[in-house]
């Protein structure tokens, strides 16, 4: 069996893998580099569990091969703060009860991120559509929505602080 | 029609009344203990698990629906380098069809999670292999070679119920008949509730509904696929992580299926995504135990999505012939309901549990429930949120619909005028003592979306649920750290934020606050025995077994306070959060904190437990469902404009995951409405295996879900917990039926209502 | 005297098809253990897979609940959840 030599940068680290042809991204985030915050719910790019952004966009990594990412900037949920410095979106999802199993949640939040980091005041509608393609079986996206809708306001202020203190 | 609205955002949703809270922890929102874990990505999942010296597991499965096995050939598959070993049926434990208790039939189960002569669906399991990578075990699947001979598969009830039509189990003789059967028959049982002379009595009625529903089979679809890993160690244990609704019915279903003693298996809990009842069985655990113990490596299995649709845990699809009769002015006299379920390809629906949920939100004295319980060469059903009641609610909520409209009356007045109350016997033989339908009916009237106006092509549909409350066996330990903070340890899996509600009764009952609370699942030898999470029990029972070890903690604290005290126990209370000696205000009070210092000179460390069997005191749960839809007369595209769930929550511990199960629910209701089914092709394969063509609801599909959280407290619980996690998925069925059928003036009765049939109807 | 309901499948191959059924007893397990002496077998019968409904309580694992106030027992299938 042949594999291939991968290097990529995965949350701002270097790293190198050996990965076989038909394995994805997903598989070597997973099983390669133990990171299994990065979740499989279908493998056919439907259920978003599985968003991270390859070169800041916001890809499945179930449709990325491995190989694909070779030279590529990949940022994964666990590369979105930390447990001493949440991220808005980790903060407003915990405060809005936007998870129950929280299978779908790293997803979510990936997703989310993405689309606040492009479009800072998105409406409900642009929300509900962008975060389309991440399914959640437990909440009936209620309170996901309305968490996304607190983070990029709390972003869109910690934003204007930053631009005040510059100026 | 865009499906998002902005407008409700900027009104506050509608929550229980906080500030009459008398509690100090229950009834607040704090942060789920497990929060930080899934948000960050560091929770362990089934999937996540990663053993040294792991293999990986893969199936081979049917293509067929129906089909005896005349051969399974293995010896390419085993030439595969990095194969270790492959079983099949004869490797599990040689089992019997009387090898079955009251919840399961374990001759079954084995022959569900690997085939014995004969598949019986399209997925069906028929041999695992173990290897060095899941490339090669993916591989190795694929070289095993069966022989079948193919048989006619049974696709529906009206095919099983045919004499001419192949049987799918020879030892099924219908059971429940009043002539036994003398012939094998695809019809499993008959089950019939009867309360008074409902057929007499509806000779009666001035207004007679007579009407047939149907719906399809539809998946839970929790995000999670099924997984689990397994470790056989030489000394004849074996150690299983897997993600499942319960580590000790993994641990019974496991060992009986592997042929081991129970005490032998441990069972430790992963995080579980998503479950909804479809995770209260086993598919993969045996099979990894059985593969462990033959090649001496740890073995995991993981499914894949398309695994998870052909081969678990559907929820049957059915038909319901309802006959509801009522006087001129809208008293209903008597109801007859007959349902017929698909079981899958083992008997065992839900019908009996749909018969006694259908009428069980109304006052009725006259009544007749039938249930039949018939095979189909569809995966076995498992449970899923309320099992069996959504497709009987269906039925009769409809029906109601159909009569309020003949009435000319408002269809909430015409639920108030029949529903429910306390004193009411339900056709399934409790009286009930005080819940909240009429509440909920009456908050529905009330509500702001029940007064919006509709445009052309809009509709309103309202519909009741009921779902029972199930109590249990739960055990619960409590132990105070040595810095005085505590460990809540329960044996139920959390699968929707369990652990926030324990440790907020286990603060409340304590009087400390819930950062001073850690609360865990537990593994199966660190806790004793307790039922599965499933039957909307664990907040009532579980959260009953928290309660009473957080007492029996008190009461441990106070002997020790009276010990270091030097006083009699009988002068040591215990008030907010602290040991008290009463009437002497020379001895100052001691915290847990401080309680935790003299642990060791008073006797050692301290703990509180309680293991008990909730026998009594479960409160039923009702609600109210409110839809509000707008058809496209174009396309045939429902859009579900607005959204109202009301349910008498008892009282609602963590307001927030109360409201999330409402929403989710509502949510997975619509999906099964207008959406969700299984299609078959005419061979018996599935066609649908994937969430592009099973399409469950995404967020553009929906509105946000208003909640109304009534709270009419349960009295059989110490703070007035009811089964909240169920009913949420029984009215929306009917909710958008009913909304759809106004909106369009036709009377849609067979489930999903997805466009063609809309079309069809609206010409 | 206290009536006890049980359900056709009992009914059948215990009772001859009766479904209503007469006992004395001040516990449960009393009555069902005298119901047994006139249909034999309907103790162990009814012990799996059923709960019984005492008027506003349903009993899972019914043993020897006390029986007053007691007017109908309702045996029903056990009832599970998701």
């Amino acid at each position: 069996m042949n594999k291939h030599h991968v290097s990529m940068s995965v949350n701002g680290d270097p790293v190198e893998i050996l990965c076989e042809t038909q394995q994805t991204l997903l598989d070597c985030l997973r099983d390669e580099l133990y990171l299994t915050g990065t979740k499989e719910g279908c493998s056919t790019g439907d259920c978003g569990a599985c968003s991270v952004t390859l070169n800041g966009r916001l890809v499945c990594s179930c449709l990325v091969l491995g190989v694909e990412a070779n030279g590529c900037d990949i940022q994964t949920i666990e590369g979105i703060g930390s447990e001493e410095s949440l991220h808005p979106l980790q903060k407003t999802f915990l405060e809005e009860a936007a998870l129950q199993c929280g299978v779908c949640t790293p997803g979510f939040i990936v997703a989310a991120k993405a689309l606040l980091d492009e479009k800072p005041d998105p409406s409900e509608e642009e929300i509900r559509y962008w975060l389309a393609g991440n399914l959640c079986r437990c909440t009936g996206y209620d309170k996901i929505i309305k968490a996304v809708i607190k983070a990029a306001k709390i972003m869109r202020e910690e934003n204007e602080q930053r631009t005040n203190r510059r100026a | 029609m865009s499906s998002v609205r902005t407008e409700e955002l900027n009104k506050p949703s509608q929550k229980t009344k906080e500030e009459g809270n008398k509690f100090k922890v229950i009834g607040t929102r704090p942060v789920r203990p497990d929060g930080m874990d899934k948000v960050t990505g560091k929770a362990n999942f089934g999937a996540d698990i990663v053993l040294n010296g792991m293999l990986y597991g893969a199936i081979h499965r049917s293509p067929h629906a129906h089909a005896l096995i005349k051969k399974i050939d293995i010896s390419k598959a085993l030439k595969l380098k990095g194969v270790k070993s492959i079983i099949t049926h004869s490797d599990l434990a040689s089992l019997k069809p009387t090898d079955k208790n009251a919840n399961v039939n374990f001759f079954d189960l084995a022959r569900n999670v690997l085939a014995k002569d004969k598949v019986l669906y399209d997925g069906h399991a028929i041999a695992a292999v173990a290897a060095i990578s899941q490339t090669i075990a993916n591989k190795a699947a694929k070289l095993i070679e069966v022989e079948y001979k193919i048989l006619k598969p049974v696709m529906d009830i009206k095919t099983a119920e045919k004499k001419s039509s192949p049987i799918i189990d020879k030892n099924i003789f219908t059971e429940g008949l009043s002539e036994p059967n003398k012939k094998p028959s695809n019809t499993a049982k008959k089950v019939e509730f009867l309360l008074g002379d409902p057929e007499k009595t509806l000779k009666e009625a001035d207004i007679v509904l007579d009407r047939k529903y149907s719906t399809q089979t539809v998946h839970q679809g929790y995000i999670e696929p099924h997984a689990c890993a397994a470790s056989y160690t030489k000394d004849n244990q074996a150690t299983i992580w897997c993600s499942s609704q319960g580590a000790f019915m993994v641990r019974a279903y496991t060992a009986k299926l592997c042929g081991l003693e129970t005490s032998k298996i441990k069972v430790i809990p992963a995080e579980i995504g998503g479950g909804f009842g479809g995770k209260t069985t086993i598919y993969l655990e045996p099979l990894a135990v059985k593969l462990s113990q033959k090649t001496g490596r740890p073995v995991k299995i993981v499914m894949n999505r398309t695994e998870v649709m052909r081969a678990t845990g559907p929820t049957s699809g059915g038909t319901a012939h309802v006959k509801l009769g009522t006087d001129k002015k809208g008293n209903f006299i008597a109801g007859l309901i007959e349902l017929k379920y698909e079981a899958g390809a083992f008997a065992g629906s839900p019908v009996g549990l749909g018969c006694m949920t259908a009428f069980a939100p109304y006052n009725l004295k006259h009544v007749k429930c039938t249930g039949w319980d018939i095979l189909v060469n569809r995966p076995k059903a498992a449970a899923y949120r309320a099992p069996g009641a959504p497709v009987a609610a269906f039925a009769v909520e409809s029906a109601i619909d159909e009569i309020a409209s003949i009435l000319q009356m408002d269809p909430i007045e015409l639920r108030l005028k029949n529903c429910a109350t306390e004193g009411t016997t339900a056709p399934y033989g409790v009286t009930f003592d005080k819940i909240g339908h009429k509440e909920c009916l009456e908050a529905g009237l009330n509500s702001s979306q029940y007064h919006k106006k509709l445009k052309p092509y809009q509709g309103r549909g309202v519909a009741s649920g009921f779902w029972f409350n199930i109590g249990g066996n739960s055990s619960a330990e409590i132990m105070i750290n040595e810095d005085g903070n505590v460990t809540v340890a329960t044996g139920n899996p959390d699968i929707g934020g369990s652990r926030a509600s324990m440790a907020m009764m286990a603060a409340e009952t304590l009087g400390i606050g819930m950062e001073n609370v850690k609360p865990i699942v537990a593994d199966t030898e660190s806790i004793p025995y307790s039922d599965l999470t499933g039957g909307s029990r664990v907040t009532f029972a579980t959260g009953k077994a928290v309660i009473e070890a957080a007492t029996d903690l008190i009461a441990e604290m106070c002997r020790r306070a009276a010990k270091f005290w030097k006083v009699d126990p009988a002068q040591v209370e215990w008030k907010n959060g602290t040991a008290i000696c009463i009437e002497r205000t020379d001895i100052e009070p001691m915290s847990m904190k401080q309680i935790a210092k003299i642990a060791f000179k008073t006797g050692g460390a301290i703990s509180g437990k309680a293991n008990i069997n909730v026998k009594k005191g479960a409160g039923p749960g009702f609600g109210v469902h409110i839809c509000d839809v707008e058809v496209d007369p174009e396309t045939g595209r429902v859009t579900v404009l607005r959204y109202t769930a009301i349910q008498d929550v008892g009282k609602a511990i963590h307001p927030s995951y109360v409201e999330g199960q409402l929403q989710g629910g509502a949510a997975q209701g619509i999906g099964w409405a207008l959406n969700e089914e299984y299609v078959y092709n005419e061979h018996g394969n599935l066609m649908n295996t994937g969430f592009l063509d099973y399409r469950i609801p995404v967020a553009s599909d929906l509105p946000m879900i208003e909640t109304i959280l009534v709270e009419v407290p349960n009295t059989g619980h110490p703070f007035g917990v009811r089964g909240v996690g169920e009913t949420p998925i029984v009215p929306p069925l009917a909710a958008v039926a009913n909304a759809v059928s106004n909106a369009i003036d036709k009377r849609m009765t067979d489930l999903p209502l997805n466009p063609i049939k809309i079309l069809s109807e609206i010409g | 005297m206290i009536k006890i309901f049980i359900p056709s499948q009992i009914a059948n191959n215990y009772t001859n098809g009766i479904h209503e059924l007469n006992a004395k007893g001040d516990k449960l397990d009393q009555v069902i253990t005298s119901l047994d002496e006139q249909y034999p077998g309907i103790k162990s019968a009814l012990s799996e897979g059923f709960a019984c409904a005492l008027e506003n309580e349903i009993v899972h694992d019914w043993f020897d609940e006390e029986l007053d106030n007691v007017r109908s027992v309702r045996f029903i299938p056990a009832i599970e959840g998701g």
